[in-house]
């Protein structure tokens, strides 16, 4: 099976340096992590801020160089790819953001912004053959009818309706794998269940991954086919969700799992 | 009378020529030293109702009923009523990314600036600060701090140490811990709720995440489109909840919560 | 449909109020404003187009108050007051909207190389708009007119020169705030070249305010014209409203009590300017989706009075 992502023993150190260059300070964000997926997978990686995660996902979107270890693309080392190679990777992983309303601009439509990708990409030589893309798109992720979306702009949709367009966006571009960010941490509870949903769908009719950056385990334990959970710039649990959510072996995701369930930290008990 | 009495609330927004009845019949009766927690999704007027209760609707807003917070007629009384109200008797604690706090001032200097408001001294409001630093667990060099200076939990902490500056009879807490990690999340819930155990204050907590209000004491009442469905007593409306959206919401809940909503919960 | 949900604030934000929002807008200031700057404009293109003639040299009739005759009576040398103004209404206006025109196609150029450009570019471009900026303006004028002598096209110029640092520090702001948002980081993730990320995302956002900022200008040009008229930094070759108050100074229009000299045409630039500036703040509260902020000391919302049994 050939891999789609692929980081080892992977080390991203910041430097601090002043005005001389001299080197003030060092913050090492990721320590020696290892990271694979496949196609057709939705993988979760699971922290809090500053335990490493968006310093890890960025390494492995080609967005940031590793000061250790190397990171692969469908097998081919990231840090080596020619101009040609970024620029396929640009279509062959899609971005799904945190905030769907700044993700899309206010002044374009629906059918304006699925299209972007497409537009930038030079896929489909004129409107009709984009839009023809863009309704389909639209179609998937369950905007419909979707020829009722395409005018619209953001402001007359809801969160969930928002987010629905920044994947159809996405997967305009049929990339391999999508990098979720907290993808419904800004949405409704009751309609979260939905949007993962469509990333399951996602995987089961087109074979596309998800590596899903989260710190909300009710999300990955529903979604994920795997779970990473990182602290401190280390992955210090993986498994299956079952596994690592039920019976936890790490001190750091047991506490995660308790903060899931709701009950609050440090209020005294009654006697 | 009861602290908080909110008789047949209703309020009609004016947004772009049209009229949403954002709250519709809300009653609530809440007695000093209790807790309520409101439960809804956005667009259920939960917020509306916490704006309501210290007269902070915005000029779109048309209301009816009546909402009295400790004797003071909220919505017809005079402005000075109001302003005696607002933060000695009632205050109010936001969402961490709405950014409480003005961005080009320390924190210091506004916890000063809103004692020295309602009447302290200066050397007695600096001193203040620092103790109000303490009761949130804050190390007191933080009050120097801008508030992009600070991490969401510690953000929310000061936000909390402003609130009870004014030793407040009643605390309304308006998604206090959304965007905010799990860990600190319960670390800030367990904030409110010990605070509100040793300075025995009212509080009212508006939230969406339903598996943090299942762990709560007092009552519950459950918000969609404007309508409370559901209310009385947390533990009875989590086990017989009459209306669909509440089913479906605790359905929703991942079992390895539900396995620990179902056991201890704090008398 | 999906309605917009309501949210605490009343259902509209900053987040989801559409880009274009007329509502308050269209008021009565938008109409007045237009029809005012409509009917100057009308009159410039008679003054321009219809040979009028402000009479010949009357001397028998020299300050003569407003009559039937001469609707708003004669000048120093018996020629109407009332043809002058509106033959002088088209350099009067002319010069304003090309020099307004001139600095806004310069600032927001600059204004956008500046916002867009994240290094040296933008110091440098920055430390030139602070320069013009500071620039004290009639002195400049002064200074040029002595250089290349007087003339409208060169008025124009030193207007330009003089305003379009203000519409370069606005555009920059907006560019620069523009840059950063979600949406064009996601652009610029899908491999977008400055060029597209310029064109689709950042120029319709400065455009309406480049049409802001560009009233203004017409506004502050025509009042700048005016005063290098008066100033006698125009030269006496063309009749505008600037150099009619000019004349009416240097011929001793008041000592003479011949307010109708000098009243007009002032009266004329005071109208078109705010004419212009009101043009501007409809367009701005159009193009702003922000709700007004409340002011928490007064009660603004309405209460309905209950009356028990009723709903």
């Amino acid at each position: 099976m050939r891999s789609l992502i692929e980081l080892k023993d992977l080390g991203v150190d910041f430097v601090d340096r002043g005005a001389l260059g001299r080197q003030r300070g060092k913050v090492t964000a990721v320590d020696g992590v290892s990271l694979a997926m496949g196609p057709g997978e939705i993988v979760a990686l699971v922290g809090a801020s500053g335990s490493g995660k968006t310093t890890t996902v960025r390494v492995a979107l080609g967005l940031q160089e590793p000061t250790r270890g190397v990171a692969r693309f469908r097998g081919n080392d990231i840090a080596s790819f020619k101009p040609s190679e970024r620029w396929e990777m640009r279509r062959r992983v899609q971005m799904i953001f945190q905030d769907p309303t700044e993700a899309l601009n206010p002044r374009m439509t629906v059918e304006q912004i699925v299209a972007e990708g497409l537009v930038i990409h030079r896929i489909g030589h004129d409107r009709p053959s984009r839009r023809a893309a863009v309704v389909e798109a639209l179609g998937f992720v369950g905007l419909l009818p979707a020829e009722d979306f395409l005018g619209r702009h953001p402001h007359m949709l809801s969160g969930g309706q928002r987010q629905r367009v920044a994947i159809a966006a996405a997967l305009a571009l049929s990339p391999d794998l999508l990098v979720a960010d907290e993808p419904v941490s800004m949405l409704d509870p009751s309609i979260r269940a939905d949007i993962l949903n469509l990333f399951a769908k996602l995987r089961t009719e087109r074979g596309m991954s998800t590596l899903m950056v989260t710190h909300d385990l009710p999300s990955a334990y529903h979604l994920a086919d795997r779970i990473y959970v990182m602290n401190r710039g280390r992955i210090v649990e993986e498994g299956s969700p079952r596994d690592v959510l039920r019976a936890p072996r790490d001190p750091y995701t047991r506490t995660l799992v308790e903060a899931a369930s709701g009950r609050p930290i440090g209020v005294p008990d009654h006697a | 009378m009861a602290l908080v009495e909110v008789e047949d609330l209703n309020v009609w927004m004016a947004a772009d020529g049209r009229s949403v009845h954002a709250v519709k019949d809300a009653n609530l009766t809440l007695e000093a030293g209790g807790q309520h927690a409101i439960v809804g999704e956005s667009g259920s007027g939960k917020s509306t109702v916490l704006l309501a209760l210290m007269g902070l609707l915005p000029p779109n807003a048309t209301v009816s009923g009546k909402v009295f917070v400790d004797g003071v007629d909220v919505l017809r009384g005079s402005e000075a009523a109001l302003a005696a109200l607002r933060w000695r008797t009632a205050s109010m604690v936001f969402q961490s990314s709405s950014n409480p706090f003005n961005p080009v001032r320390t924190v210091r200097s506004q916890i000063v600036a809103a004692l020295r408001l309602h009447g302290r001294g200066k050397a007695e409001a600096e001193r203040r600060a620092r103790d109000l630093f303490d009761m949130v667990r804050l190390p007191s060099e933080c009050l120097g701090y801008y508030q992009h200076q600070l991490s969401g939990g510690m953000r929310q902490r000061a936000a909390i140490a402003l609130a009870l500056a004014c030793q407040p009879k009643l605390l309304l807490a308006d998604e206090p811990t959304t965007a905010l990690d799990p860990i600190v999340q319960a670390e800030i819930i367990g904030l409110i709720l010990s605070l509100r155990r040793e300075l025995d204050l009212a509080l009212i907590l508006v939230s969406h995440d339903l598996a943090l209000v299942g762990h709560l004491e007092g009552s519950l009442s459950v918000m969609l489109r404007g309508e409370t469905v559901e209310q009385g007593p947390v533990r009875e409306v989590m086990a017989a909840p009459r209306h669909e959206h509440l089913r479906s919401l605790i359905a929703a809940l991942p079992d390895f919560a539900l396995a620990s909503a179902s056991s201890e919960v704090p008398a | 449909m999906s309605p917009v949900e309501p949210t605490a604030l009343g259902g509209l934000d900053a987040s989801n109020a559409p880009a274009w929002n007329p509502g308050r807008a269209l008021g009565p200031k938008l109409v007045v404003a237009i029809v005012v700057l409509a009917s100057f404009a009308l009159v410039a293109l008679v003054g321009r187009f219809l040979n009028l003639d402000p009479g010949a040299i009357d001397v028998a009739h020299i300050f003569q108050p407003p009559s039937m005759e001469h609707w708003l009576g004669t000048d120093d040398a018996g020629r109407d007051i009332f043809m002058q103004l509106i033959i002088g209404a088209w350099p009067s206006l002319v010069v304003g909207l090309s020099a307004a025109a001139v600095a806004v196609l310069i600032g927001g150029t600059v204004g956008i190389l500046a916002g867009y450009s994240r290094g040296w570019l933008d110091l440098v471009l920055l430390r030139v708009m602070d320069y013009f900026i500071v620039v004290p303006a009639l002195p400049f004028a002064m200074v040029i007119t002595a250089v290349w002598g007087p003339g409208l096209g060169h008025m124009i110029l030193v207007i330009a020169i003089l305003l379009w640092s203000t519409t370069a520090r606005v555009v920059r702001a907006q560019v620069k705030s523009g840059r950063e948002r979600l949406y064009v980081i996601r652009a610029r993730m899908l491999g977008a070249s400055h060029l597209h990320v310029l064109l689709r995302h950042i120029l319709p956002q400065a455009l309406p305010l480049i049409g802001t900022t560009g009233s203004l200008a017409v506004a502050l040009a025509i009042l700048t014209q005016a005063a290098l008229e008066f100033f006698g930094l125009a030269g006496t070759a063309v009749l505008s409203w600037g150099s009619m108050i000019r004349f009416a100074f240097q011929r001793d229009a008041m000592l003479n009590g011949a307010w109708w000299m000098v009243a007009p045409p002032g009266i004329c630039i005071c109208i078109v300017i705010t004419a212009c500036y009101w043009l501007a703040q409809c367009l701005e509260t159009a193009l702003n989706p922000r709700l007004r902020t409340t002011d928490l000391r007064v009660r603004s919302f309405r209460v309905l009075a209950v009356s028990r049994g009723e709903r």
